[in-house]
């Protein structure tokens, strides 16, 4: 089905993905020229199509990467208020690697742009951090640490439970346990306060004070992210609920007697089980 | 014994109801300042909202304008917003389910819309597009395929329609291109006057043409919006505005289409964010046009 690859560059060219005028100019060179779509199985026909097309008609909508970038900085607030003070860096995003894999696969963009964020392949040259290199703590800086919490809390929102076996438990992976460099979810809680109720609006207003990031200590933390009315929660489990939490899964029996080595007495046991059912913590 | 042959489309088409005059809304258009309110439009002009097409975004759901509509019993039909026909992994199990709970609660006459491409990835936000198909053959073949998996997935007949655009990459015209895509998904068409008008200028055509080689008798609604001419770096392209200033070429590919198409059941005028008294003259020119075409039944 090469037409949909070919409707995929297509999309790619209207996003200013690729460079336009390189594209018409020279259809497979210019695809070439780029690892990830040299391959790309496209006909001569279907490059010529392309080749025809007027280049200006790719560049009628001038606010088009602004709403999909909008749809991300919704999801990523805070690393986005960590990187340079200044949003449009965050444009570059759509010249990668990563978002070239969203369009020709059937890839989220909001995982990958978490992933873009955190790669150091894709960076620009001036794309750098509010603090560059100072605050680096067991090889992430601030910003690095919130893009991993929000990345977590991207991959929750989006999270499909598996098919259990009947009375088998699970995790539910719509509420993961992240492993962070340690300070991170106070450093998120933070920054995510002094963005106020409209994160994307005070991250869009010209003159807006950028937080400064906090540095970090040496260590990890644990952080158990939740989806409660559409707005991530993040907290720092008890032991007890680590231990739970981070159980392979399987029958209910084991879960009840996990929960009984953890202290919970005969008949509480079922309690605590079918609460972190009713919480959304746990799946059967 | 061998079951009996499923209905073709000509016997099929004969069982759909014939819905005249409506007009279409969207997740919180009705709420939108100055927007039209079906349901005042149909109390002030019942010939005007004979009924509502309902825009339907699955992540959004249904707003209290459509619900209020079609717990009244009033007439409606689902045009969604986020399916990629031509591919099979885009209709999802989920979605599936969520549009046969939508349809339970609208009882749409049919379910439509445009056969092009809604989003890219996954089904996100940010993510609306909306662009045309490839005009090549294996895409007909593609779409008709997904035009008959909806259908036989909801049990709803399912027309697709043309979408608007600015870039039509491939070797067809708009309207072979969508005769193939019906003939091989054996169903009717959504005939976007509109959007054939905006085709028709960005490949150089005339507004009327290839509608004399197209099998008009699939044509079972059609749309009619405002356009606006934009430039941008010395390129032209007409926006689909949705608008009440309707272009001479939409009219004109809407009167062939009225005078010609046996099995046109619907019309709709796409003016969901304009204030009623604004509308009043598209609607005028609209019943105008099917008076003269001798299709009173529409009115």
């Amino acid at each position: 089905m090469s037409h949909q690859v070919l409707q995929r560059v297509s999309v790619l060219m209207l996003y200013g993905a690729l460079d336009v005028d390189a594209v018409i100019a020279a259809p497979r060179a210019a695809l070439a020229a780029l690892p990830d779509l040299a391959g790309l199985p496209l006909s001569e026909a279907e490059l010529g199509w392309l080749a025809a097309a007027d280049p200006r008609a790719f560049r009628t909508d001038p606010y088009r990467r602004a709403r999909l970038l909008r749809a991300l900085l919704e999801e990523y607030p805070v690393s986005a208020a960590l990187s340079l003070g200044e949003p449009r860096a965050l444009e570059a995003f759509f010249s990668s690697r990563h978002f070239r894999g969203v369009v020709l696969g059937r890839g989220s963009s909001a995982l990958a742009f978490g992933d873009w964020l955190l790669s150091p392949l894709d960076r620009r040259p001036d794309f750098g951090y509010a603090h560059p290199g100072r605050d680096a703590v067991e090889g992430r800086t601030p910003r690095d640490a919130c893009a991993l919490l929000e990345r977590a809390v991207a991959r929750a929102r989006r999270a499909s439970a598996p098919s259990l076996p009947a009375g088998h438990v699970a995790p539910s992976p719509a509420a993961p346990l992240a492993t962070l460099p340690a300070g991170t979810a106070a450093l998120y809680a933070r920054v995510r306060q002094h963005l106020g109720p409209a994160p994307v609006t005070a991250l869009l207003t010209s003159g807006y004070r950028f937080p400064h990031a906090t540095p970090l200590a040496a260590g990890t933390e644990l952080a158990l992210i939740t989806i409660s009315d559409g707005q991530a929660v993040v907290e720092e489990p008890q032991e007890w609920l680590e231990a739970l939490m981070t159980r392979a899964a399987g029958p209910r029996e084991g879960w009840l007697a996990a929960a009984r080595e953890l202290g919970a007495e005969p008949g509480e046991d079922a309690d605590l089980i079918d609460d972190l059912i009713a919480q959304g913590l746990l799946i059967t | 014994m061998t079951a009996p042959a499923a209905p073709g489309f000509t016997e099929r088409v004969r069982s759909l109801p014939i819905l005249g005059v409506g007009v279409s809304t969207e997740y919180g258009a009705a709420d939108a300042p100055g927007a039209l309110d079906p349901r005042l439009l149909r109390a002030a002009f019942p010939d005007r909202a004979r009924f509502l097409e309902v825009g339907v975004e699955i992540a959004k759901g249904l707003d209290g304008a459509a619900l209020r509509w079609a717990g009244e019993g009033l007439p409606t039909t689902f045009h969604f917003l986020d399916i990629n026909l031509d591919e099979p992994e885009d209709m999802t199990e989920g979605w599936l389910r969520a549009v046969r709970d939508a349809a339970a609660a609208l009882a749409p006459a049919w379910l439509c819309g445009d056969a092009g491409l809604w989003h890219f990835g996954r089904r996100e936000r940010g993510h609306m597009l909306l662009l045309p198909p490839v005009l090549c053959d294996q895409a007909a073949t593609d779409l008709a395929a997904g035009v008959r998996a909806l259908r036989e997935a909801t049990g709803y007949e399912v027309l697709p329609e043309n979408p608007p655009g600015e870039v039509f990459l491939g070797d067809l015209h708009l309207l072979e291109f969508y005769a193939r895509v019906c003939e091989r998904s054996d169903t009717g068409l959504l005939l976007d006057c509109a959007h054939l008008a905006i085709f028709q200028r960005a490949r150089g055509h005339a507004p009327t043409d290839g509608l004399d080689d197209f099998p008009l008798d699939r044509v079972v609604e059609v749309h009619i919006a405002g356009g606006v001419e934009r430039e941008r770096g010395g390129f032209t392209w007409v926006e689909d505005h949705h608008g009440v200033d309707v272009l001479p070429d939409t009219w004109q590919i809407f009167r062939a289409v009225a005078e010609r198409a046996p099995n046109l059941k619907a019309v709709v005028f796409e003016c969901e964010r304009n204030r009623l008294e604004d509308t009043a003259a598209g609607f005028e020119r609209i019943a105008a046009i099917l008076r003269e075409a001798g299709r009173e039944a529409l009115l």
